[in-house]
């Protein structure tokens, strides 16, 4: 008895166990029950009935509702998820081939400038957008098209499906661009030569050769960008909620919004087994892990040239940056110094949306961005809300990666790696409508943490894991077991080896998972709409808003206003901190 | 003091039975080498030892002092264990610099300030680098990086250094110059070392006494002459032949007391009871004679290799086509394809049991039978 005593205080001592302890019990109370509550509460207590009842998964999926709550968004969400994978990947593939293979010029620059819009918001484009194709359909000022031809654009072209897949997938061929790019570089030219060498033509190597190699590439694209796509809310909301175009993600946040919890939730469930299914399909079809380890030898490549083609290939690239990169910002740019909104003369131009008092007779007397104290507020939230939650998800994922690589073998560590996988399986609209069920009231051991920054926090936090997790896995499968042995060799303690030894050399990694989660928390909409309060406000919460109550100039202003803030730190992370954040971005 | 005692250790990876029962002594000042091919468990016993991994089974004592003791549920932390671990990837802290590194010990140990900077420079001057005091291991060579990695471990003067393969990483020459250098080491410092090698030639110039490790067991322990001329174990002499040891098989005659090998026919004086048995012999020990020796053998000439100062003459008995490797001092030559007569020293025959590998102990006393 008294030995299995000491054993127990010898191993509760040991900070390895206690952290092991401390990080499970973490990861189960933040990802594991709020999916029981969720489940719990759309089975118990349902409209009026009491104890358990099936009754409000029978209203959703077999009522006269269902058709308008769950199949026709459930439909559209498929369609929108399917065309934007199609399109991202043909652009993406294309966009990559001809990045890595040819010899192309200014290929650092041009990288820069395709994954751009990544580093944005994804419905930054469904802003842009409506400031070009607005019709009058809804009310409210036109767009740059009316304004210019003076017609009308079609409903289609205006709102729903179509817009809304052209949103995405200029947002979301970036994946594409990324993995293919990745496949294409490790693929080393010996394979293809020695196919030229047999005498195979250059489309007889590309269709023989290159495609079946970079083949696992583009279906992890493709799931990935269709996982993503069809969880995707702020796109959908923008262009599709102005005509009740409803997709799944779009059709919770209404429903939860408007009290209908129960039904909010089970379309979330039914959201998170969706993107289950998709991402579960992927790792059946291929292991990405065997398929994907890239040498870190930089193969040796010959490049194929461009010849006559070097002109017009060129042209056509700069011109679909400067469409999707260049042009949206200057455009965003221009509307928020229109007086009315859809006007585009020079005597229409003010500087009152930035720094104008408030005024009754223009936008119902709101004040200029920079006067504007809640947006002050706000900005001051996102970049505390980005700060502390990319320092945690950072630190954290450092330390599971740590945990895991030096326990492979046990059960404790296998599971602490899938359960921090689990949170990409989940819709940000659903994982947010998960927390609101949670924590809206005191908890467990917490008090309620709804209406507090804290909860904005922790959600990305979490939701960032998956990322953080893989960042902080590959920089510790780099630092081998024996650097930590020769210093407990010499009577380093576990935290003085982690301190001298593991943190130094893991610096590298911990700045990437940091700025990662930081940019990204700083475009974050999907995940905190359903949890900010008017005090806990973000930017992007803001500009939603804004945007909802029709104040286009001021909302198209924070825009502008995050999406330099994010420039800014992608350009000085890329320049100075020697990070290839692309990267992170494709794991 | 330095003195280590090894009762009984196993090791279980899973279901893996790395270690078998390791049973050793090593004295204190010794030059101990853990000789064997590879995966057969040396790393893992020196993990043992150092603390790094723990025993399944089994006891270990330093200076008396229990160290492990598995059924008492023992087992003193590295660190108090008064030893250090010279790693086979050097393990040095790429962050840090020469100086860094070798004071991380001290560091910890929270010697003064002063006192670390002169010890640092003591051992940088014995190791002969320091004029890298302030590099970054990754500006190193191979060679410097080596001596970086023994200059961290010497410097707290441990009483037990352990050293896990640390040439085998370097080129040939630079092998052979550390080897000079790691022997001077030991002379100066008066530690006992325990050195795992895979290198026979390494064990037999480096060590005070050799064990040879063999599929998670010890077979023999010895000094390196001991081992060489009268191994106990048909792998050992297999192992340590340098460069390969000739091994016949022969079918036994106990009602006769004769023994029939495709080298000769042989005599003997006590029984064996066994159907067949292995010779072996090292090539020195064969001899090229002229034909009228009596109980010489005819043999093809199949390759010469020349190696300097010495040459290896192989050659192919006429029966079995069996192939011989014969040594000889200086540079000799034969034509290839022509034939030569061989005689075996038959005092330094050694005659194995080839199940169990054993070798057979007894006085045979071998010889040529007078009337053949
Ligand atoms: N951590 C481990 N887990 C499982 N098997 C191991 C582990 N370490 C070593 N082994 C196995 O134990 C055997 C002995 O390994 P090792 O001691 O490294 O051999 P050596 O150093 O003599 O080459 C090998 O078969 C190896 O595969
Ligand atoms: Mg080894």
């Amino acid at each position: 008895m008294q030995k299995y005593v000491t054993r127990f205080c010898k191993k509760i001592s040991n900070p390895m166990v206690i952290l092991t302890i401390a990080i499970l019990a973490f990861l189960i109370y933040t990802i594991i029950l709020p999916l029981i509550e969720i489940l719990v509460t759309t089975l118990m207590d349902v409209n009026g009935t009491e104890g358990f009842s099936l009754e409000g998964w029978k209203s959703i999926f077999a009522s006269d509702i269902s058709q308008a709550l769950l199949y026709s968004p459930m439909t559209q969400t498929f369609q929108i998820g399917i065309f934007v994978s199609i399109i991202s990947l043909v652009l993406g593939s294309l966009l990559a081939w001809i990045v890595v293979r040819t010899d192309l010029k200014y290929k650092k620059t041009i990288s820069f400038f395709l994954v751009l819009p990544y580093m944005l918001p994804s419905w930054f484009n469904a802003f842009v957008w409506l400031i070009v194709f607005k019709n009058d359909r809804i009310g409210g000022q036109t767009g740059l098209v009316q304004a210019i031809f003076n017609i009308s654009p079609p409903d289609w072209l205006s709102y729903g499906a179509v817009p809304i897949i052209l949103s995405l997938s200029a947002h979301y061929y970036i994946f594409a661009f990324l993995l293919v790019g990745a496949a294409l570089s490790s693929i080393n030219s010996d394979v293809e030569e020695s196919a030229t060498i047999l005498g195979a033509k250059t489309w007889g190597i590309l269709r023989k050769i290159t495609f079946p190699l970079v083949i696992p590439a583009v279906v992890s694209a493709f799931i990935l960008i269709f996982s993503k796509s069809i969880g995707s809310f702020g796109v959908p909301a923008l262009l599709g909620l102005p005509v009740r175009y409803y997709t799944l993600s779009t059709m919770i946040y209404s429903n939860i919004s408007t009290g209908q919890q129960v039904t909010g939730y089970i379309l979330s469930l039914v959201l998170i087994v969706s993107a289950i299914v998709v991402i579960w399909m992927n790792q059946k079809v291929i292991s990405r892990r065997n398929y994907m380890t890239i040498s870190g030898k930089g193969s040796k490549q010959k490049l194929i040239s461009l010849g006559k083609w070097r002109i017009p290939t060129t042209i056509a690239i700069w011109l679909f940056i400067f469409c999707l990169s260049i042009l949206p910002v200057l455009l965003l740019g221009i509307q928020t110094l229109l007086l009315r909104d859809g006007v585009y003369s020079l005597d229409n131009l003010t500087l009152h949306y930035w720094i104008g008092q408030s005024d009754p007779t223009i936008g119902n007397g709101i004040q200029g961005v920079f006067r504007n104290s809640r947006i002050l507020s706000a900005f001051k939230n996102t970049v505390v809300v980005s700060f502390f939650a990319a320092l945690i998800a950072a630190i954290i994922g450092l330390v599971i990666g740590y945990l895991i690589t030096r326990n492979k073998e046990k059960w404790q560590f296998r599971l602490m790696d899938q359960l921090s996988y689990l949170p990409i399986l989940i819709p940000s609209i659903a994982f947010s409508a998960i927390y609101l069920s949670m924590f809206a009231k005191p908890g467990v051991f917490l008090p309620s943490l709804y209406g507090t920054i804290s909860i904005l926090i922790l959600i990305t936090v979490v939701s960032e894991l998956p990322l953080t997790t893989r960042t902080g896995t590959s920089s510790m499968i780099q630092i081998s077991n024996e650097l930590e042995e020769a210093g407990s060799v010499l009577g380093a303690s576990w935290i003085t080896r982690f301190r001298r030894i593991i943190m130094p050399l893991s610096k590298k990694g911990l700045l990437n998972g940091f700025i990662l989660v930081f940019i990204s928390a700083m475009k974050e909409l999907d995940l905190l709409i359903m949890l900010v309060t008017p005090k806990t406000m973000t930017l992007t919460t803001y500009t939603f808003d804004l945007q909802e109550q029709g104040y286009t100039q001021t909302a198209n202003a924070v825009v502008l206003i995050i999406v330099i803030s994010i420039i800014l730190v992608y350009t000085l992370v890329t320049i100075f901190g020697k990070i290839d954040i692309t990267k992170g971005v494709s794991k | 003091m330095g003195t280590i005692v090894v009762n009984n250790i196993h090791k279980y990876f899973d279901e893996f039975h790395a270690l078998k029962g390791i049973d050793l002594t090593i004295e204190d000042g010794e030059f101990m080498t853990l000789l064997g091919p590879s995966g057969c468990g040396k790393t893992t016993f020196l993990r043992i030892l150092a603390g790094l991994e723990e025993a399944s089974d089994g006891e270990i004592k330093i200076d008396g002092r229990e160290v492990v003791c598995v059924s008492n549920q023992v087992s003193l932390p590295t660190s108090d264990r008064n030893l250090n671990l010279v790693f086979q990837s050097y393990a040095l802290w790429p962050h840090l610099t020469v100086f860094e590194n070798i004071a991380f010990g001290l560091e910890i140990k929270k010697m003064p300030k002063e006192m670390i900077k002169q010890k640092v420079a003591e051992t940088l001057e014995r190791l002969q680098i320091g004029h890298l005091s302030s590099n970054s291991p990754s500006e190193l060579s191979g060679g410097q990086q080596q001596r970086v990695a023994i200059a961290r471990a010497i410097v707290t003067e441990p009483e037990i250094l352990l050293l896990d393969e640390p040439l085998s990483n370097l080129d040939a020459k630079l092998r052979i110059e550390m080897r000079g250098e790691l022997k001077r080491l030991h002379h100066d410092l008066d530690t006992t070392i325990v050195y795992v090698t895979h290198d026979q030639v390494e064990a037999l110039t480096l060590s005070t006494r050799i064990a040879v490790f063999f599929e998670g067991n010890i077979v023999q322990v010895d000094t390196p002459q001991k081992l060489y001329n009268s191994p106990k174990d048909l792998r050992v002499a297999q192992f340590i032949g340098n460069p390969i040891v000739n091994c016949v098989e022969a079918t036994v005659n106990d009602d006769q007391m004769e023994m029939i090998s495709p080298l000769n026919t042989y005599r003997y004086d006590y029984k064996i009871g066994l159907e067949e048995v292995t010779l072996a012999t090292n090539p020195e020990n064969i001899h090229i004679v002229s034909e009228s020796e009596p109980g010489a053998i005819v043999s093809e000439v199949y390759s010469v290799l020349p190696a300097g100062s010495e040459t290896y003459i192989q050659v192919q008995l006429q029966e079995t086509n069996e192939i011989l490797t014969i040594r000889e001092i200086g540079e000799v030559m034969y034509e290839i394809g022509s034939n030569v007569w061989i005689k075996p020293n038959l005092e330094k025959m050694h005659v194995f049991n080839p199940k169990t590998n054993e070798k057979i102990l007894v006085e045979l006393d071998l010889r040529v039978p007078v009337n053949v």
